[in-house]
């Protein structure tokens, strides 16, 4: 493939990418000074977290569906985190895996509802939100509160050199993420179920065994968050997975994942993440409120989705 | 000036053209057959007709006047009535509601009118001599012969100027053949036009005026069917006969017995389906639409679940999936390509390697080089002609993506095939290219079960042929006995009661 045709291919890929430097560029202009290297620092923070649960929306995504859950499952893990801990450093090494299996476990709920039970995604997904929140809210009698160890707290804020630790984590997930969804057998099939399940069953995937698995995916991804995100705050409070619902969609969406499934590359996701959080910068740069941010990430969410059906009907 | 004249029609579907410039002329009180073999464009022209299908080019006229028919409902409004090939009666109605259906009878009240539903059918059986089918029977309880009765009441409930009938004698038995033959001559004599297609010589001999042969999608002659020449006829169909259309068949059928199924039970679909299958052997599955056919073949791939046994080489084997099927053996060329066989916007690459790339990864990812060298080699194999293999499948013509859909298949190396209806909406080069195809398959020792809807594939490209009907094998055919009107015979119900037949299972 010639350097035209890698351009044609992956044109909405690295229109994404000059979006988001765009958008740096104009919070550099507008603040000058803004761009030093303790915000960008912020900011690729701030990717992370929202990048880590982009990954299993995107795979929920790509099987056609969506995980609505992402928020209260991010939530029950980070203060899963905190309670198996108590703070402890020492008893990191079990709380970690039993708190990522409780994420793959509340995935499989959402699978099974989903792909053996045949409930709509958007309305299993939305039912399970509640209900984990309702778990959480009971279990903790509606108290914030606990912290979660040093060390988890010290990798969440740290740094090596100049780049933060939390954005280093990121990229070593991504990688494997990567390989995962555009390497794998694995991936393909998730591809070809979101594309079409009676060509999958026909071809001897398992299609409901694989679309569950995507939730389960999510459910991972957004415990791995949570149990993160435990460590970047001083103290948990409920409701702390909230912007990850639909921001995970509109950064899956803006990298140019179709909403139907089956099409779009985990790259353009990393450009979408990139995205949102400049423009959340230029947002907050320019000293918008809270309510204008909220309006404007919806019409960017808007138009993300009819971007993403225009190119299918144009197909 | 005919009263109905279809002049220069050209109809293709992608790159296929199935008509091209082709005139048909017919007037008042004639019943007006149309002749061809199967894909001359029959069908297809009738389409034209009533509003199936928009032709490419080409005009229409109805009595002097030019007709705009762009959909089903203005072929109605022109009085074109169309009786259908395949069954469109619903089952849980009765046969008067099934024959007035969306045109139910109101009182003011906006109410139900049975009795006027009743009366109105009353007269309509009386009219056509019907008296064995009772009007407030569910149609679900009607046999296959009776289903098509209503289907052609219902169309002339409407009254129609001209009557299509499609291959409506198919599904008769021999009676209503004649009861329809005489209902089409009634019909011209009232003055309208019948248009009639049907593979039966004897029928259309008897019961037509003119006949409009068509060859390969053009017009190949008119003639009138009194001062019929049947040399002359068949030489027209046929045109010259392509070299080697059909392959020689050798046999390559062994004692191997590969594949046993027995007593295979499926809802109301398949009733019992007892088959052999033996090595090197293509086993032909006929029979009319929907009598189980379809069903078979994806019970033997796993894709649904049925009641039954299936053994292969001797041991009896579970197909709850498609997945346990692969594993057996077992793939399937599947009915709708564009459907169940292909992602149409994926690569030729990506829609070849889906079934097997757990086999060409190492333990994480997918091997380029390896799935580089799977789809090669067949794309060379089976000379699917495209730009590269990064080509999407929508823009292959259609022999091309099911010539992917057959590399796919390939690629999964099974021990048993099962093709269903592969020539479908492919071109006569392809098709030749096929048959010879599933010739080699049977040479390399494969048993190849072979459904397809054309009776002429049947006889010329298999070595046995079971023909079902209501889910059941109705007859095993081989040698002499494997003829075209056997085979009709049997998919119409009858048994065929050659001594050289083999009925099975009983």
């Amino acid at each position: 493939m010639n350097a035209r045709a890698m351009f044609k291919k992956n044109f909405s890929v690295i229109m994404t990418f000059l979006i988001a430097i765009a958008l740096f560029a104009v919070i550099s202009v507008m603040r000058p000074g803004y761009a030093n290297v303790n915000n960008i620092r912020v900011l690729c923070i701030t990717a992370s977290f929202l990048g880590l649960t982009a990954m299993g929306q995107m795979a929920a995504i790509l099987t056609g569906g969506m995980d609505l859950s992402i928020p209260w499952m991010f939530t029950i893990a980070a203060f899963l985190t905190a309670s198996l801990t108590k703070g402890e450093d020492g008893r990191l090494f079990y709380a970690i895996p039993v708190v990522l299996l409780v994420g793959v476990l509340m995935g499989a709920f959402n699978g099974f509802g989903i792909a053996y039970v045949g409930i709509a995604p958007v309305i299993m997904t939305m039912a399970s939100n509640i209900i984990f929140q309702g778990l959480l809210v009971g279990l903790t009698g509606g108290t914030p509160g606990g912290t979660a160890p040093k060390a988890l707290k010290s990798f969440a804020n740290g740094s090596v050199g100049p780049v933060s630790a939390a954005l280093i984590f990121w990229i070593i997930v991504s990688a494997v993420f990567y390989i995962l969804i555009a390497r794998s057998p694995y991936g393909r099939k998730l591809y070809a179920i979101g594309n079409s399940d009676t060509v999958a069953i026909f071809s001897g995937i398992n299609v409901k065994l694989t679309r569950a698995s995507a939730y389960m995916i999510c459910g991972f991804f957004a415990a791995l968050a949570g149990i993160l995100y435990s460590g970047r705050v001083s103290q948990l409070y409920l409701g702390m997975g909230d912007p990850y619902q639909m921001d995970s969609v509109s950064a899956v969406a803006i990298g140019g994942v179709s909403l139907l499934g089956g099409s779009g590359s985990y790259i353009g996701v990393i450009g979408g993440v990139f995205v949102l959080v400049m423009l959340n910068g230029v947002l907050t740069a320019l000293g918008f409120e809270q309510s204008v941010q909220k309006i404007v990430f919806g019409v960017v969410l808007f138009l993300a989705v009819l971007l993403s059906s225009r190119r299918q009907k144009s197909r | 000036m005919a009263d109905l004249e279809m002049n220069q029609i050209t109809k293709s579907f992608g790159e296929v053209t199935v008509l091209k410039d082709v005139t048909l002329h017919c007037n008042r009180g004639e019943v007006h057959a149309l002749l061809g073999e199967n894909g001359a464009g029959k069908s297809t022209l009738l389409k034209v007709l009533s509003g199936a299908h928009l032709p490419d080019a080409g005009e229409i006229k109805l009595f002097g006047k030019k007709a705009e028919i762009r959909n089903p409902n203005d072929a109605m409004r022109y009085g074109i009535g169309t009786v259908y090939q395949e069954l469109s009666v619903i089952p849980e109605l009765t046969v008067s509601e099934n024959i007035f259906v969306g045109r139910i009878p109101k009182r003011k009240t906006g109410m139900f009118d049975r009795k006027k539903l009743e009366e109105d059918t009353r007269k309509l059986f009386e009219e056509y001599g019907i008296d064995d089918i009772d009007p407030n029977a569910k149609a679900r309880s009607l046999s296959l012969s009776q289903k098509q009765i209503v289907e052609i009441l219902k169309t002339l409930a409407k009254n129609p100027e001209i009557i299509i009938l499609d291959e409506a004698t198919s599904a008769l038995t021999d009676d209503r053949v004649v009861w329809l033959l005489g209902v089409a001559r009634k019909l011209a004599d009232q003055g309208r036009i019948v248009l009639f297609i049907s593979h039966r010589m004897a029928e259309i001999q008897y019961g037509c005026d003119m006949i409009t042969i068509l060859r390969n999608g053009e017009n190949s002659g008119e003639v009138s069917a009194k001062e019929i020449d049947m040399d002359d006829v068949i030489s027209k169909m046929l045109g010259r006969k392509m070299a080697g259309y059909f392959p020689e068949i050798t046999s390559y059928k062994t004692d191997d017995l590969v594949m046993q199924v027995r007593n295979l039970t499926y809802l109301h679909v398949l009733n019992g389906v007892d088959l052999d299958v033996y090595r090197g052997e293509v086993l032909g599955i006929g029979g009319l639409a929907g009598q189980g056919q379809a069903e078979l073949l994806q019970a033997l791939y796993g894709v649904l679940k049925t009641k039954g046994e299936v053994r292969l080489k001797g041991k009896s084997i579970r197909l709850h999936s498609v997945k346990s099927a692969i594993r057996n053996g077992i793939a399937l060329i599947p009915e709708e390509r564009a459907i169940q066989g292909l992602i149409l916007r994926d690569s030729i690459r990506y829609n070849i390697s889906l079934p097997i790339l757990n086999k060409i990864s190492n333990p994480m990812w997918v091997s380029q080089k390896k799935e580089y060298a799977v789809v090669d080699k067949y794309m060379k194999e089976l000379q699917i002609k495209a730009d590269s293999r990064e080509m999407a499948a929508i823009n292959l013509s259609g022999g091309n993506q099911q010539k992917v859909v057959m590399a796919k298949i390939l690629a999964m190396e099974p021990e048993v095939f099962l093709m269903h209806d592969i020539t479908r909406g492919v071109d006569i080069g392809t098709k030749k290219e096929m048959f010879h195809m599933v010739r080699e398959f049977a040479k390399e020792g494969h048993p190849v079960i072979f459904f397809s809807t054309d009776v002429e594939e049947l006889v010329n490209v298999c070595d046995r042929v079971a023909v079902m009907y209501d889910g059941k094998i109705q007859a095993d055919l081989q040698d002499q006995a494997l003829t075209r009107e056997n085979i009709i015979k049997a998919a119409i119900g009858n048994s065929v009661d050659d001594e050289t037949a083999v009925k099975e299972g009983a």
